[in-house]
Formats: structure tokens, sequence, C-alpha cells
């Protein structure tokens, strides 16, 4: 029994456990803050998050022995998502943005390196800032000439493509095998799930 | 969605007689005559060595100008390259070329950008920019969306091949259905009809190469703990994209990943749970 007289449902305990959105009840964090039973619940589910964690790690489990079957642990860890404490841990996230932060670097040096100027070259900040700025002023471009240009090439392309009503009709006609036989791929695909 | 795109094509009003005074689809177009009006071409490189008094614009296809090729209006080039030329651009209006971002580039950096030098290097840079993109990116979809890419990673993983063919079958009906749209509706149906295909596209690619980036570094790494995830999807990255890199094999390799990130997204419902929660009053 609990002392709580609308205890949270088990999903939503989970999902606040996962710091994801409560699934049942809207105001679930609300709730657990003030009732101390729910928030036992919440912490509870938390604890289970955690072992689930250690388990694929723990080192020389075995069939047999206490707790989830190792399969079945195995997926049920798969596709949890973060807890709040992996989404919070920059030792998770810090090396694999800092290589996408080292990748931009070394791109931005290669298509800059051979356009710099004696000029440039003095100054070494100036000189890594060249194919920056760069960079960012042709995206810029790109940007403001896709935006411009959008309108009327999309209109002379539709205007084009009327012309040629014949394709027209002729992928109408193979849009609806390809349709059905991707429609049978997916259907067998979710019975095989 | 036949049945819509069928209902549509018949009551929209008929094409306008005033098409674009010189069109192409597919073939090279050469201007050697004025144009009283726009020119237009598909899938075509246009040669203009006449006076064009509208626009040209031009999908897919370069634009190269002869000596007596001059165009009152404006020109714009998606997804192909004004060529070479020892003179001024002889275009009154305003000159765009939408997503050729190595031509700007090279003209923010003052090089030429017909230099073979400056194009090579200046490229390879742009690409590993580019795939620095692709990395953060799908880190930030992994963070907001961790569970929905390792649900997609195990679909793909359970049924490789399912995804390559959903993926074909998916972007052959996709295209199939713009083209359709394009062709049969009037432009202030197809346009935004053909946009919707495109994002629907884009964003099944985006996501299903994240769940590929995803699968491939947790096979890697032997480790499927979401604790690894990041680093699962930066070791997975780290390997297409290297291999991406290649000259042939790298573009071969990107191009089928594509095709099976679309396959992955439609498969795995982006990611989606299989079962749902009945709730019982």
């Amino acid at each position: 029994m609990t002392d709580c007289v609308r205890p949270l449902d088990p999903i939503d305990c989970e999902a606040l456990a996962a710091s994801d959105a409560p699934v049942f009840a809207s105001d679930a964090a609300a709730h657990a803050a003030g009732c101390p039973a729910c928030a036992g619940a919440v912490e509870s589910a938390r604890a289970l998050l955690t072992e689930l964690e250690g388990v694929l790690e723990a080192p020389g489990r075995a069939h047999g022995s206490d707790g989830p079957d190792p399969d079945l642990s195995s997926r049920v860890i798969r596709i949890r998502p973060f807890s709040r404490r992996e989404l919070r841990s920059p030792a998770l996230w810090a090396g694999p943005v800092a290589f996408s932060g080292v990748l931009f670097a070394a791109g931005a040096l290669i298509a800059g390196a051979p356009a710099l100027s004696a000029r440039e070259q003095a100054g070494l900040g100036l000189a890594a800032a060249a194919p920056l700025v760069g960079l960012f002023r042709a995206a810029w471009r790109a940007l403001a000439d896709g935006l411009t240009a959008a309108p009327g090439g999309w209109h002379a392309l539709s205007e084009v493509a009327r012309s040629e009503s014949l394709v027209g009709v002729a992928a109408l006609l193979l849009l609806a095998p390809a349709g059905f036989a991707l429609s049978r791929v997916l259907a067998r695909s979710r019975r095989r799930g | 969605m036949i049945a819509a795109l069928l209902l549509a094509a018949s009551l929209a009003p008929p094409a306008p007689s005033a098409a674009p005074a010189r069109t192409s689809v597919g073939k090279t177009l050469a201007v050697t005559e004025s144009v009283p009006g726009n020119v237009v071409a598909v899938f075509s490189d246009v040669e203009i060595d006449a006076p064009v008094s509208g626009n040209v614009i031009v999908w897919g296809g370069d634009v190269r100008f002869g000596p007596r090729g001059i165009v009152a209006g404006s020109l714009s080039v998606f997804g192909g390259e004004i060529l070479s030329m020892d003179r001024p651009l002889p275009v009154r209006g305003t000159v765009s070329t939408p997503g050729a971002l190595l031509r700007l580039y090279l003209e923010e950096m003052h090089r030429a950008p017909w230099d073979a030098s400056s194009r090579g290097a200046a490229a390879r840079g742009l690409r590993i920019v580019a795939l620095s993109m692709w990395l953060l990116l799908s880190l930030l979809l992994l963070y907001f969306f961790g569970s929905s890419f390792a649900r997609a990673a195990v679909s793909a993983e359970e049924d490789w091949s399912g995804a390559l063919f959903a993926g074909a079958l998916g972007v052959l009906s996709l295209f199939l259905a713009a083209a359709a749209a394009l062709t049969l509706l009037p432009p202030s149906l197809s346009m935004p009809l053909a946009i919707l295909f495109g994002a629907v596209a884009v964003a099944a690619k985006v996501f299903g190469m994240a769940a590929i980036f995803l699968l491939l570094g947790q096979k890697i790494l032997q480790n499927v703990a979401p604790a690894r995830r990041p680093l699962a999807l930066a070791a997975g990255f780290a390997t297409l994209a290297a291999v991406s890199l290649l000259p042939v094999l790298g573009v071969i390799v990107w191009s089928v990943a594509s095709v099976v990130a679309v396959g992955i997204a439609f498969q795995s419902r982006f990611g989606t749970p299989r079962m749902k929660v009945a709730v019982h009053a």
C-alpha cells in the first residue's frame, strides 16, 4: 500500500528517473516533488536504471545468477534513454564534440592555407581566422543566394516540368507499384519486430 | 497519395501557353540566336552565345558564355557551375549559384574559382568542414533523441537487407511522387508538395545516417551501453567519414549508406517504439 492518494504510474516514475517527459500525468514531476511516497518510487526507478547500466560491464556475469537475463537486459539497456547523469556528464560528450571541433578547424585550415598572403601570415591569429571568415561569409552568401533565387527557380522548374506531362503520368504509374512494394517491405519488417 | 495526386491533377488548370522561350530537359542547350524570354534548362548544360532578354535558370547543369552571350535578366544555376571566362559575367541582373559553396568561398578568399590547385585544396577542406557538421548534428540529435537512435540501430542490425530495400524503394517513391507533382500540378500546389517530399527525404537521411554511425560504432567498440553511445557514434562516424574521403569508392559507399539511412528511418518509423502502451480508464 502507498500513502499517496494519487500514486504515479510506474511508467511515469521511469520517465522521471530518466529525465524524460511523463507519459500519463503531465504534472508528475511537481507531484513527486511534494509527495514522499512517489518521490521514493521515482528513486527506486532511478536505482533500477543505474543497476541496469552496470549489468553489461559487470565482470564474470553468467546465466543463472540473480537479476535480469543477459539477453533481455542487453536489449533493455540498448534502447533505454540517457539518464540525467549521462546527459550532464562532460566525460561522455566532450570527446566527440572536441573531435568535431578539431575536424572543423582542420577542414578550414586545409581550405584556406594556400590562400594566405604574406600580410596574413604575418599574424598567426589573422591567418587562422581568414579561412573561417571566408567560410562564414560564403555560407551566408550561399544562404542568401538560395533564398533569393528559389522562388523564381522553382517556378521555372515547374513550368518546364508541366510541359512534360507524359513524364508525370509515367511517374504516377510507376509510383503505384513502388509504393505498394515499400509498404510490403515495411510491413514485413514490422512483423519481424 | 496517388489518388490525391490524380484528383489534384484533374482539377488543376492546364499549363499556361506562355511557356519559357527556350527550354531543355536532359540535352545541352546552345543559345545562338536572340531569345525574347527566359531560358530554362533541367539536367542540361547551357551555352549562351546570343542575347537573352529574360532570365536564365539552370537546374543540374553548367553554364558557359560565348563572346556574344549576354543576359538582360538574372542568372540562377542550381547544382551547377558558371564555367570560367576571362571577362566579367555579362549579366545585368543578379547572379546566384545556390548550393555551390565552393565558388563563393573561393571568391571570398580572393582566389580565382577556376584555379585548379586552389579548387582541389578548398574542396577537400570544405568537405572535411561539412563532415564535422555531420558529426555535430548527429551528436545533437543523439543528445535529444537518444533512445530513438538506439531503437533505429537495433532495427537496422536485425534486417540490413530490408533497410537497403526499404531505402531504395523509399527514395524511388519520393522521387516519383515529386516528379508526378511537378509535372501534373500547378506551381502553387506542386512546389509545396515537392519541398515536402524533399524535406522528408532529407530528414530520413539525416536520422538514418546518425543511426548508422551509432550502429557501426557500437560494433567497433563492442559495447551498446548508453554511456558509450556518444563515443560509439563518433567512432562509427570517423570510420565512414574516412572511407567517404577515398576517391570513387568513398562516393559509392556514402551513397549506399544514404539509401540505407532512408530505409532505416522508414523501417524504424524514426525510432518510435514498436509497441504502444494502452491506457485504461
